[in-house]
């Protein structure tokens, strides 16, 4: 009697199994998009589901930062099941000129004139649109640093030593924020009066200080929830920040402050594109152009995620001054990605024998 | 010989083994979305979290494929390595039984990543195999033992005498021998099931679109989120186990055999 | 009985299956795995990589780390495991079986689950913390997070019952008439313990810090939450060389030590064992 009972039990579990996924699978396409794991509820909600119902079709979501799948892209090739690829300008570029992309056709992008002229075709050889801008700035816990923060170089000061984070060289935003540090420096050691200066690529004064801010340290992140996490435990009191994730920094219901430095902010936009090796090249113009309508980019900005680049989207000033908007769209410093790239390779291994504990 | 200060180690042992547990069990119920200790007030939302978070849920569907039909393959590959190994001597049973232990000595990690490489970078396999082969070979070496050890068990005569009555070798196994090693393997099922739901190493690297095992999904998600999702699904999971273990205990008692 | 040929046939039937599918399915692989670690894409056979792996400081640094840890998560194993696994050994079977199913239980929870735990204990709000602040004991929170003492914590939690389990079936075996014979002749308790129990138990000793050690320097969950992205294992290195850095001959020669760095310790301690009986 009891060994029925168990077998039965068994039984029961492994139909369950069998069943389970055969339930979910329909008979709709699918379109397999390669995107950050920020903020995913929130997507669903704004792009990702009324886009399955307008078209009929499953998204598959493949998630991880943009080296992740950037690796794992150059690694398949063209035996990829991705369509759709979001990544920042830097890492498209990259994928762009290892042949993984197609070009988007413009004439089946029917939003496209709506967006801003810098944004159409950011790498100028329509290997993708960009759909968002954000920027690095600054942010702080405005309770425990009495002093403030006003500049890039405040990351190395002695009373917030073991509360800083940065992010890592690897991520979008790490050579960026070694860069203005290097600017900080710089514009600090200038005399009065001295010409206003330009980006050293090289950062020669970052890398020197660099030892000194690692000390400063508590870790580096990878991914924004992790500053976020790291904000929210206490762990961290100041660190760059993009402003795609400022409103899940203000939920951690801290008193955080942010900053733009005197130094400025450094801005980048997010693009879409579509692998060279996808087949739904139809789906995949009506997902981008999905993405870049007035509909989708208000939600978004509304919901303090992406920064528009649509011309026709409106936002409240207080949204607005939250995200990556308005005046700060003239004044962001936008870094030379053939500069940055050329030196990324030596830059990650310099930067792992300093960051090595 | 046994002192007070020895009973002192066996509670610091076990608080910290199973502290932890403890700790999880309350924060799934605090009202607090962040890990400030202790946790404020009580809720259940972070179990409805749980189910309404789709990427567990999915995952959870495929930890359940991958564990049962990985644990089923390895058994029925497994059983006849162990049946060869208790009832026959043979000159080669030393290299057989290190070959079955290998995939044991390997760090799970580095066989997920030679696993990518090889069939899903250069073979272009699909992950959910890959999965399914990776959790296959891991659980050879519980398979082996624990239906060895059962084997072991059983008087070998009642097999002969069935042979000698007149059953083929195939017969005497299905009819005398299989029925005698229901515990056995339910034992081999239970621990098989459990190592391959609970793998993250060899999972690691083996994830694709849309697949995805659980252990691997809550690792991501906590680099996104660290609010008490996870310690309520590590809650429901820690039931989910006692209950498994407890039935197959209880209606066969199992516990012999591990 | 059965005929010798027969026999023969009937073995190789039986274990063919699962050979091969262990041959083709993982062995292969792991060949495959060290082809890519001396064989760049680039050009003919080289033990550059590994030249390279024991230069660089950071993946010198990272590996010594690694071992160091191991040696520390087991040496307090040992230690926690020794005097409790005795008690247990020495226990009525049926309060045993059932302290010991509380020590195989943490084993069928997985490791993010139990990782997790120490989020909460170790964050600057977190139990240890809160305890401190309230005694008075700090002015404010101790950094533990992201440090090697909360990756140590960790995989002690993680492997101890891989030390209690083998250590109290090791003991179960040592009858009580030696211990007493031992304490008739005049033993006291420590000689007892240094003479009699440890010898007596050290197969399991060896069995489990051979658990407990390469269970650490393997371990990927526990370093990936509990250290953070600076303070690297080899786990949390390989994995960096392979998805954040893209570097898969890097990665394979990572992959490769890790392997024999466990196969090391496996047969070093086996020598010790067989010495030792």
């Amino acid at each position: 009697m009891k060994r029925q009972v168990f077998v039965l039990l068994l039984l029961a579990i492994m139909a369950l199994g069998l069943a389970g996924p055969a339930a979910v699978a329909q008979d709709t396409q699918t379109l397999t998009v390669s995107i950050w794991g920020f903020n995913l509820d929130v997507l669903e909600e704004n792009v990702f589901a009324p886009f399955e119902e307008m078209h009929n079709v499953d998204i598959v979501l493949d998630t991880g930062n943009n080296s992740d799948r950037l690796a794992r892209l150059q690694a398949e090739g063209e035996n990829t099941d991705i369509d759709v690829v979001h990544f920042a300008t830097q890492f498209t570029h990259i994928a762009s000129e290892a042949g993984l992309l197609q070009p988007y056709d413009p004439d089946m992008l029917e939003n496209l004139d709506e967006v801003y002229d810098w944004a159409q075709d950011p790498l100028g050889n329509q290997a993708g649109v960009g759909y968002t801008v954000n920027s690095l700035g600054l942010i702080y816990r405005s309770d425990l640093i009495e002093a403030g923060i006003t500049s890039w170089a405040d990351l190395l000061r002695d009373d917030v030593a073991g509360f800083v984070s940065i992010p890592e060289m690897s991520t979008t935003f790490g050579p960026a924020a070694l860069i203005m540090i290097d600017r900080a420096l710089a514009m600090g050691a200038m005399d009065e009066g001295d010409e206003p200066m330009g980006i050293n690529y090289d950062a020669d004064l970052a890398w020197e200080a660099l030892p000194q801010l690692a000390d400063n340290l508590v870790t580096t992140y990878i991914r924004s929830s992790e500053l976020t996490t790291l904000v929210q435990e206490e762990e961290v009191w100041v660190a760059p920040y993009a402003s795609f994730a400022i409103g899940n920094l203000m939920n951690t219901g801290h008193d955080l402050s942010t900053v733009v430095p005197a130094e400025g902010v450094v801005g980048q936009t997010n693009m879409i594109s579509i692998t060279a090796a996808s087949e739904q090249a139809e789906l995949a113009h009506a997902y981008i152009d999905w993405f870049i309508s007035h509909d989708v980019q208000l939600a978004e900005a509304l919901d303090l995620i992406d920064s528009p680049v649509n011309a026709t989207v409106e936002l409240p000033d207080e949204i607005c001054a939250l995200l990556t908007c308005g005046e700060m769209l003239d004044t962001m410093i936008v870094l030379d990605q053939a500069e940055v790239s050329d030196r990324l390779e030596d830059w990650l291994e310099r930067w792992n024998e300093v960051m090595v504990r | 010989m046994v002192s007070r200060w020895m009973y002192v180690s066996l509670v610091i042992l076990y608080s910290f083994l199973l502290g932890p547990f403890v700790i999880i069990f309350m924060a799934s119920f605090g009202a607090n979305a962040n890990l400030a200790f202790p946790p404020q007030g009580f809720t259940l939302d972070w179990f409805a979290n749980v189910f309404e978070t789709s990427q567990f849920v999915d995952s959870f569907w495929i930890s359940l494929q991958l564990g049962l039909s990985s644990t089923i393959v390895s058994l029925v590959m497994g059983m006849p390595v162990a049946y060869a190994l208790v009832r026959f001597q043979f000159s080669g049973s030393g290299m057989v039984e290190t070959v079955f232990s290998a995939p044991i000595l390997v760090p799970g990690l580095v066989m997920g990543f030679a696993m990518l490489n090889f069939f899903v970078l250069l073979g272009d396999m699909h992950v959910m195999t890959t999965l399914f082969i990776g959790h296959t070979a891991i659980l050879f070496p519980y398979s082996v033992r624990v239906i060895s050890a059962s084997l072991r068990n059983l008087d070998p005569y009642v097999e002969d005498a069935a042979v000698s009555l007149g059953a083929n070798r195939l017969r005497g196994f299905l009819l005398v021998v299989l029925p005698n090693m229901q515990a056995g393997i339910a034992a081999a099922f239970v621990l098989g099931f459990i190592t391959s739901f609970n793998n993250v190493p060899v999972s690691l690297f083996l994830s694709g679109p849309g697949v995805t095992t659980l252990p691997v999904s809550m690792l991501s998600y906590l680099e996104y989120y660290f609010d008490p999702t996870i310690a309520a699904l590590s809650t429901l999971l820690v039931i989910f186990t006692v209950v498994l273990v407890q039935t197959a205990e209880r209606l066969l008692g199992v516990s012999q055999f591990v | 009985m059965i005929r010798r040929h027969n026999q023969n046939r009937t073995i190789v039937l039986l274990v063919a299956p699962a050979f091969v599918f262990v041959l083709v399915f993982f062995i292969l692989p792991l060949l495959f795995l060290l082809s890519q670690s001396v064989l760049p894409e680039d050009g003919g056979f080289t033990l550059t990589g590994y030249a390279d792996f024991f230069e660089s400081r950071v993946s010198r640094i990272v590996y010594q780390r690694t071992l160091k840890l191991g040696l520390i998560v087991t040496g307090i194993c040992v230690l926690m495991s020794y005097p409790a696994a005795f008690v247990l050994a020495r226990m009525p079977a049926r309060r045993r079986s059932f302290l010991m199913l509380l020590v195989i239980l943490p084993l069928m929870t997985n490791a993010v689950a139990r990782t997790f735990a120490w989020l909460i204990i170790l964050g600057q709000r977190g139990m240890i913390n809160q305890t401190l602040l309230a005694l008075e004991l700090v002015e404010r929170p101790v950094r533990f997070m992201y440090t090697e003492t909360a990756i140590v914590l960790g995989l002690t939690q993680l492997f101890l019952p891989l030390m209690v389990l083998p250590l109290v079936s090791a003991m179960e075996n040592i009858p009580d008439d030696v211990l007493e014979a031992a304490r008739s002749l005049g033993a006291n308790r420590l000689t007892t313990f240094l003479r009699i129990i440890v010898p007596l138990s050290s197969d399991g000793l060896v069995l489990g810090a051979t658990l407990v050690f390469t269970g650490s320097v393997t371990a990927f969950v526990t370093p990936a939450i509990l250290g953070g992205s600076r303070l690297l294992l080899m786990s949390t290195l390989l994995r960096q060389e392979a998805v954040i850095l893209f570097d898969l001959h890097a990665a394979s020669v990572v992959a490769v030590v890790m392997i024999l760095t466990t196969l090391a310790v496996n047969l070093l301690l086996r020598v010790l064992r067989v010495q030792q009986v």
